[in-house]
């Protein structure tokens, strides 16, 4: 099963990093597109329709928080999940981002399988099928 | 704070140090710092310094890089970015998982503030040179 993917970061490096893994992985990518922050985010998925968004927290402009907030309140984007990717691990940042509509929760550093069972954990995908 | 900086440079920069190295054998040259400033229930300032060398490296390891030649001084310093704010996050969440924190963005210079001392020190050999993570306040809860 592929999937269309937006990689929310304020880091050039991250995002690549990212893409790599995904790919690595063994994961079927068939779009990723890339944003700096939770504003240029937003103003993407007015233009394109993504499966799945993997967002850091601290970004310029508009935030992680901010972001996953807009997105849950937005009929549109509300049914996209957003998986956080985070260096904060802490249970308190996690409860809070999910109480604000987050689906999943990636914390830095992390291996590439662990990137692979969120995602296809959050798409509901089996990756034995 | 040394465990959450081998954790983050083995698992996503695919840097293996090789054991504790003595800050006081480390002579001075040309190196790469960056300071993360944290606040919340904790507070300081976190750092990670590394020699230009080794910088370039472990840049090179987490770009995909096959040469680290082709990695640019732009790529250098956000990925030593990356890395201090990764460090940084880990050892705190490490520290007190049931604490909030919020982390600055990440400063890049080439040396250590002059006013700031150390609090916490610890140097790691790479190898090809010697990474160094310290924190240069002490922890404080905020007011």
């Amino acid at each position: 099963m592929s999937f269309r993917v937006l990689i929310v970061d304020d880091s050039p490096s991250m995002r690549n990093f990212i893409k790599r893994v995904m790919t690595a992985s063994g994961l079927e990518v068939s779009a990723c597109f890339e944003a700096g922050d939770g504003q240029e985010a937003l103003e993407l998925l007015d233009r394109e329709w993504v499966d799945v968004v993997l967002s850091d927290i601290n970004m310029p402009r508009m935030n992680g928080e901010e972001f996953v907030r807009r997105m849950s309140e937005s009929g549109l984007t509300a049914t996209i999940p957003v998986i956080i990717v985070s260096t904060d691990g802490t249970a308190l940042r996690q409860q809070h981002l999910s109480s604000l509509g987050a689906r999943g929760y990636l914390v830095k550093p992390f291996l590439p399988e662990a990137l692979k069972d969120v995602i296809e954990s959050v798409l509901g995908v089996n990756s034995a099928n | 704070m040394g465990q959450a900086a081998s954790n983050v440079l083995e698992t996503m920069f695919f840097t293996m140090p090789e054991g504790d190295a003595a800050p006081e054998l480390i002579a001075p040259q040309e190196t790469l710092c960056a300071t993360v400033h944290f606040s919340g229930e904790w507070a300081g300032d976190f750092a990670v310094e590394a020699p230009l060398l080794a910088a370039r490296e472990i840049a090179a390891n987490f770009s995909g890089a096959i040469d680290p030649s082709e990695v640019s001084e732009a790529q250098v310093s956000e990925v030593l970015s990356e890395l201090a704010n990764m460090v940084c996050g880990s050892t705190l969440s490490i520290l007190d998982r049931d604490c909030l924190f919020d982390l600055g963005a990440p400063q890049v210079s080439t040396h250590v503030q002059a006013a700031a001392v150390p609090a916490t020190v610890r140097a790691l050999d790479l190898g090809n040179g010697t990474a160094i993570v310290f924190s240069l306040a002490s922890d404080a809860v905020a007011s």
